[in-house]
Formats: C-alpha cells, sequence, structure tokens
C-alpha cells in the first residue's frame, strides 16, 4: 500500500514530535494543525511517519478525500481530526478497511458532543476510538468492553475483548448491498 | 401432521379476524370524539410512541379493547399521530388456542425462546397470506374511529415465500399511506428466514414527511440519511428488543441517529413481563438531533405500558442548523459508498 508522502510543516511543533517519536520509540499523534489551507493531524513512530488531512473541514477549508487506514505494531489505525468525527461515513470507511483504533484529536468537546460523535461512531463500527480532547482524554469501546456497558473508563483492550464485542453485537453482518446500491445517490455516490 | 394443524390455525384465525367479527367487535367499544385531520404542518404536530405490553389475547374483544385503550390514552393526550412497536401484529395469532397452547410450551421449553432455535418461519406461515391484510383492516378501523395517522408498527407480510417484517402507516380515513420492510435484519431474523427489504418509503403527509424504519435499521445512519435525502422530516422506529434494557444499549440506535441527521426519531416500544415466552424491553421515546430546543421524552419504565407524547415543531426541525454534522464530500463519499457496497456483499469482519 502506498501511503501518502507526509510534506511536513517546518514548525517545531511538528518537528519536535517525530524526534520525540524516534528517540523515545513511543508512537505519537499529534492534535490537529493548519496545512496547504486546510486541516491535518499526522502519527510518527519509529519506522513511520502518517499523515491525515481532514476531510470534512469547516466551509472555505480544503478537504481531504479519503482515509487512510496504516499497520502498526499495535494493530490497524486510522486518524481523524476536527470535524471528521462528525460524519459517521468517515469512520465507517476506517472500519471496512480494517481499521481496529481510530485516534482523535477533538476541538469541539462541548457537553454532549463527544457521546454523539466519537461514543457513536464507536458502537456503529464496533472500533475503538482514542479522543484527545479539551473535556481530556479516553478510549471509547464498544459497550460490552465496559462493565457498566457505558463504553467508557478503561485505559486499555485487547483484541479477543473486541473480537467477543463484535460477537454479541455484529454489526456488519446486517449490512444490505441491495439497500445502499439502490439509493447510493442519496448516500453520497 | 404440523400441516394439518397449521391449517387448522388458519382456518381459525381467518374467522376471528374476518370483517364481520371486527366489526362486531368494535361496535361495542365506548363512543369517542372524532379528531377532524389538520391540513398541514403549520403548527407543531403531536405524536405519541406508545409502550405496548405484549399480551396473548384471548379473545377479539379482548384485543380490540386493547388497542382501543391505547388508542384512547394517545388521543385523549391530544396524539394527531399514534405509534404501534414492531411485531405488534403478530399478536393476534395468539387468537387460536393451538397457538396459545404452543406458546406455554415454549415458555416451558428448556430452549432459549429467543429466536435462535431451527424455524422455517415461512414454511410456518405460509397458509397466513391473510395475517397482513386482516391486522391492517383492523388498525384500520381504528385510524378511522379515533381520526388520526396510525403507524401500525409491524407485522409479518407473507409474499411469494418470503416474509417481510412490515411496518404500516394509515391516513385518518384508514387508507394505506406507505409500507416499509425491515432493511436491516437481526442475525436471528436472517436465521428465521426473514427477507431484508431493500427500499426505504418516506410518506408526505400534512404532519410532515415521515420516513418508515424498523428497529434495527436505526443502528445503521445509512437508513437514516437516506430518509434526510428523500426529504424525511421525521423517522418512525418501531422496536421490538431482545436485549435486556440499558440505556447505553439503547444508544446505539434512534438517540445518536437524529444528530448525525437532523431528522427527529419516534421509537414506540413492544415489551413483556415474565408470562411471555420472549422477553422484549423499551423505552419507547421521541428524540431530537442534539441543541435542538425540545427535549428527548422517553417512557418512565423499560417494561410497563405507557405513551410518551410529544409536540413536533415541523418548522424548528427544517431551521435546525445540522452542524457540525452532515456535511458533504463528494469526493470521499464515492469511495466511502463503493466501499460500503464491496464490503456489504463479503460479509466483512
Amino acid at each position: 500500500m502506498q501511503l501518502p508522502e507526509c510534506e511536513m510543516e517546518q514548525s517545531e511543533y511538528l518537528g519536535r514530535m517525530e524526534a520525540f517519536a524516534r528517540t523515545l520509540t513511543v508512537p505519537l499523534v499529534s492534535a490537529a494543525f493548519a496545512h496547504e489551507g486546510g486541516i491535518a493531524m499526522a502519527y510518527f513512530s519509529k519506522e513511520d511517519t502518517i499523515f491525515q488531512k481532514c476531510c470534512f473541514p469547516q466551509a472555505g477549508l480544503q478537504a481531504g478525500e479519503d482515509v487512510t487506514v496504516f499497520d502498526t505494531p499495535l494493530g490497524r489505525l486510522a486518524l481523524c481530526s476536527g470535524d471528521d468525527v462528525f460524519q459517521p461515513q468517515y469512520a465507517r470507511l476506517a472500519a471496512l478497511r480494517g481499521c481496529r483504533l481510530l485516534l482523535c484529536s477533538l476541538w469541539r468537546d462541548e457537553p454532549g458532543y463527544r457521546m454523539t460523535g466519537a461514543w457513536s461512531v464507536c458502537q456503529a463500527n464496533c472500533l475503538p476510538v482514542a479522543v484527545a480532547g479539551q473535556a481530556g482524554g479516553e478510549l471509547i469501546l464498544p459497550c460490552t468492553m465496559t462493565q457498566d456497558l457505558s463504553g467508557r473508563g478503561r485505559g486499555s483492550f485487547d483484541t479477543r475483548e473486541l473480537e467477543a464485542a463484535y460477537a454479541e453485537f455484529p454489526v456488519f453482518r446486517s449490512l444490505n448491498r441491495e439497500f445502499y446500491s439502490r439509493y447510493r445517490k442519496e448516500l453520497g455516490g | 401432521m404440523r400441516n394439518l394443524a397449521l391449517q387448522a390455525v388458519a382456518g381459525d384465525l381467518r374467522r376471528k379476524l374476518s370483517s364481520k367479527r371486527l366489526d362486531h367487535a368494535i361496535a361495542k367499544l365506548p363512543p369517542v370524539t372524532l379528531r377532524t385531520p389538520r391540513a398541514d404542518g403549520s403548527a407543531p404536530v403531536t405524536v405519541c410512541a406508545l409502550q405496548v405490553k405484549a399480551v396473548v389475547y384471548q379473545s377479539v374483544d379482548d384485543m380490540v379493547n386493547d388497542i382501543d385503550r391505547y388508542m384512547r390514552k394517545a388521543s385523549d393526550g391530544g396524539a394527531e399521530l399514534i405509534c404501534f412497536p414492531e411485531l405488534f401484529g403478530i399478536l393476534s395469532l395468539g387468537l387460536s388456542f393451538i397457538v396459545r397452547g404452543a406458546l406455554k410450551l415454549l415458555k416451558r421449553s428448556s430452549h432459549s425462546a429467543d429466536g435462535r432455535d431451527a424455524l422455517d418461519l415461512p414454511a410456518l406461515l405460509e397458509p397466513f397470506p391473510f395475517l397482513y391484510e386482516s391486522y391492517i383492516n383492523l388498525m384500520a378501523r381504528f385510524a378511522c374511529r379515533y381520526g388520526v395517522w396510525l403507524s401500525c408498527g409491524t407485522t409479518f407480510a407473507v409474499e411469494n415465500g418470503k416474509i417481510f417484517n412490515r411496518h404500516t402507516l394509515l391516513s385518518p380515513q384508514g387508507a394505506i399511506l406507505g409500507v416499509g420492510d425491515k432493511i436491516h435484519l437481526t442475525v436471528d431474523e436472517m436465521n428465521l428466514g426473514i427477507t431484508a427489504g431493500e427500499t426505504l418509503t418516506v410518506v408526505p403527509t400534512p404532519i410532515g414527511n415521515i420516513a418508515l424504519t424498523v428497529c434495527m435499521d436505526a443502528t445503521y445512519f445509512e437508513t437514516f440519511r437516506v430518509a434526510k435525502a428523500l426529504g424525511a422530516d421525521y423517522a418512525l422506529v418501531p422496536i421490538g428488543d431482545m436485549a435486556s434494557f440499558d440505556p447505553y444499549l439503547a444508544l446505539r440506535g434512534a438517540q445518536s441517529r437524529v444528530s448525525e441527521t437532523n431528522l427527529a426519531a419516534i421509537k414506540p416500544a413492544l415489551v413483556t413481563g415474565d408470562d411471555f415466552p420472549i422477553h422484549l424491553t423499551g423505552k419507547a421515546g421521541v428524540y431530537y438531533p442534539i441543541g435542538f430546543p425540545s427535549p428527548n421524552l422517553e417512557a418512565e419504565s423499560f417494561d410497563k405500558p405507557d405513551a410518551v407524547i410529544a409536540q413536533l415543531d415541523l418548522q424548528a426541525l427544517r431551521r435546525n442548523p445540522p452542524e457540525p454534522f452532515c456535511r458533504a464530500n463528494p469526493a470521499f463519499d464515492r469511495i466511502y459508498i463503493d466501499t460500503l457496497i464491496k464490503k456489504s456483499g463479503e460479509n466483512c469482519k
């Protein structure tokens, strides 16, 4: 798979993140930053630098056209910045491509929006979402992976647990190809 | 032997659900004040999501009286649109003493009565093609009696050897305005041989443009996105939820979809007690997009009869700003839909 070439902003922030990731061998994910008339975020590790443009920015900003799902020792990941988390097709496409953890940098984090955005796409796709925002950071999991069924409150998960959660709520088993084909135009195709 | 039993049940039900019997039962009901249906949606619309307790009816009179109780409660609350839950229409099967006996056996059985047993539902329901029409005829009488738009919830429709979980909307004159077959089936429904629908119906009415969905359809934002694109103001989502009630599990459906698509949703629910062989929980409710001035309303309990009555301000809904949701990116959306269609055929994950 050909990953997009990372055009690094000549900024101290990104330079430092890259340096930290390489030196400390801990993957780092940036917050969203301005880039080429739009918004982007980046993943840095010792092996890779992955760059993801925001695909649904506010009007007037340049938009990306796809979500990159990339392989890491932690599994298949994808990045999600800005308001992309509020467009359910974004996480859906990532999940359909095998994403197992969505890394979200939020800037809209008023009460209620984390549930209607990150939590909602997590449940809709059985896709863990790691969120960083003004209201703090957390890991959001499919409901049945937490004791109180909230999907919140844990700091880690095991892929076997994720498989068990999917078995309890196999969301992709009920997809209806004929329906989506019929309404391709209405769904944006 | 089984076929003989099924034919006997079919004959029994055909007699009990005949127009003559239904007219006779309804004629015994106390009089009601007939509402004059409105002509347009300029003023807020009063809607009712019923939470209905499933009962094994012993007689046509019992069934008619029970329906009338719910209708009266909703109508007394001013409801112009009254919504019954998923699978409410199949309760008429209990009018047959053979079915009642089978349900008792099912309840006592050591097997789990959750649909996972290997039932060939299309074969079982083959002698009952009249079931759908009989149920709609019954509910049409109630729509006319109260002068309201009436969502019948769902019942099984038998067509050409296929079974659909069918949602029907009636006019205040008792005419069928639209039908919607459940599009996203549960694994249990697939195992039972139910056929998924392929079209989404949005019905234009003086009380708004109404999308007819069913239960699991609200788990998939695609349903609501199509409904919005087809001009819907709100979606009806009758449920018959076999999961034990939990507020977080319930949030996985309509409550999440309304914000993503700037629609409202009305969710009636079928619930059961310990005397029923299948466990179903609520809650019924009416839900709005985040930030909308009207609060979400829900039934007080997850297992008792209730009527959730709300005012839908269609003008406010249509003016409601969808941000930060509902943004489009044609290039991205094309890739997404192509991938979705491809993966749907692969039974992915």
